[in-house]
């Protein structure tokens, strides 16, 4: 399959990427790893006319440490997060959900910037930013802003980035609570049918949901006692019924909602 | 536009129009076949190549983002006279049918050495979840995937490097 045309460029620095995407009028694309836009171009569902590599700009791709968080370069791709001490020390969650997104080869390539920016609600990785309550570091013509991952996604492949601003980073709070993933998948490469992250932050339980409606999915649930699992559930399954998940040929939309509480009954069982 | 790029070890360059895929520029440019198109959408992993070491589905990259990198394919890795280690094991162990998966699967499986301390078979299946097979069970394959990995191992041989990849002082 042979995308449209386009034209590409490779900025070497930030500013020039910024002036690159001002003077393109909103048909500018930033590329990062490709793994998620490249396959939509092949099969047409996207047809920017300029794209815009980021990764070979300098200071994108790194692990930092600062005073109660760490910051993730947008272009560390899922297999350095999967990998890095940092983020297994300080969000072990983020690592342990990245160490299964795709396959090793895709992990390689894809990137956590790419992937949250791609909007894609069944994406592993923005079930476990909201767990763990990350905030996104973006930067553009209106300056530099933060977003909580709940202000980030707007509809279905949608977020509130403007087509001129760019992902920077991603700033985790260090979290040293309990932690676990339940992925339903019919095969190891596929995205998962429905997928539930926890991860126990401060005095309460933060939940991210994958492919449970048109975004990606988070809140926080109340941790009375760790023992307290009755009322845990019967919070999460009042949130779960109002939630529109897709219904496709893995499964209709209340099979999704009904298996949503079972991977949620089985991640609090599950947690590490 | 132009880029540079190796090859199995030799640096090239090539004038491209942006949205032709690192596989096509292999195929069609550098005239190497043994690299397979199959899904064409990043699921069977027939594409795999190394890039700078690390096993990569060469359908869902443009060949202007592997500029500056080194590439190497099937081709690189050994010579009918002298496979490399991965390559002896699957014949081996019979780790092929129809053959299509396996430059890509031989490919996976040496990547694998960079990331894996003798892996089990799990850990193998799981390393090879993006080739897919379709002839025949994956046995063999990860059968010959243990194996190949422990002889690199023997011999020292990393995925990182073109110059490691082949045991050219093996001979000796």
């Amino acid at each position: 399959m042979i995308t449209s045309s386009f034209e590409y460029v490779a900025p070497r620095s930030i500013d020039e990427a910024f002036s690159i995407l001002r003077d393109s009028d909103g048909e500018g694309k930033v590329l990062a790893g490709g793994h998620s836009l490249i396959p939509l171009m092949k099969l047409r569902f996207a047809r920017p006319s300029i794209l815009v590599d980021i990764s070979r700009i300098d200071g994108l791709s790194g692990v930092d440490e600062k005073d109660d968080f760490i910051e993730i370069g947008a272009m560390c791709s899922h297999a350095v997060v999967a990998r890095s001490n940092l983020i297994r020390e300080y969000s072990p969650l983020l690592a342990h959900v990245a160490a299964q997104i795709g396959d090793a080869a895709i992990r390689y390539r894809g990137t956590i910037g790419g992937s949250i920016c791609h909007g894609d609600p069944a994406s592993d990785m923005a079930g476990a930013l909201f767990a763990t309550g990350a905030v996104l570091v973006v930067d553009g013509p209106s300056g530099k802003r933060e977003f909580k991952i709940e202000d980030f996604f707007t509809g279905f492949l949608e977020t509130t980035l403007d087509p001129e601003e760019i992902l920077l980073a991603i700033k985790l709070p260090k979290v040293s609570g309990k932690y676990s993933f339940e992925k339903l998948q019919r095969r190891s490469i596929d995205w998962a049918i429905v997928a539930v992250a926890l991860n126990q932050v401060g005095d309460g339980l933060g939940v991210g949901l994958v492919n449970v409606g048109p975004t990606p999915v988070g809140f926080k649930l109340s941790l009375t006692s760790d023992e307290d699992t009755s009322a845990l559930l019967e919070q999460f399954s009042e949130i779960a019924s109002s939630l529109t998940p897709p219904s496709d040929v893995f499964g209709s939309s209340e099979y999704r909602k009904e298996m949503a509480k079972v991977l949620f009954s089985r991640a609090l069982l599950n947690l590490v | 536009m132009q880029i540079r790029l190796k090859v199995n070890g030799e640096a090239m360059n090539f004038d491209v129009e942006p949205r032709l895929l690192l596989v096509e520029l292999i195929r069609d440019h550098v005239r190497l076949k043994g690299t397979n198109i199959g899904c064409d959408t990043t699921s069977c992993g027939a594409c795999t190549v190394l890039i700078d070491g690390h096993s990569a589905k060469s359908c869902t990259v443009l060949a202007l983002q592997a500029d500056g990198c080194e590439i190497i394919t099937i081709e690189g890795i050994g010579t009918i006279e002298k496979l490399h280690p991965m390559q002896e094991a699957f014949y081996k162990h019979h780790g092929l049918q129809c053959g299509f998966c396996t430059p890509g699967m031989i490919m996976a499986g040496i990547s694998l050495a960079g990331e894996l301390d003798n892996p089990d078979e799990s850990e193998i299946r799981l390393g090879i979840e993006g080739n897919l097979c379709r002839c025949t069970g994956y046995n063999n394959i990860v059968e010959a995937i243990k194996s190949g990995l422990s002889e690199m191992k023997q011999l020292s041989l990393s995925a990182t490097s073109e110059s490691q990849l082949y045991p050219k002082d093996a001979d000796k």
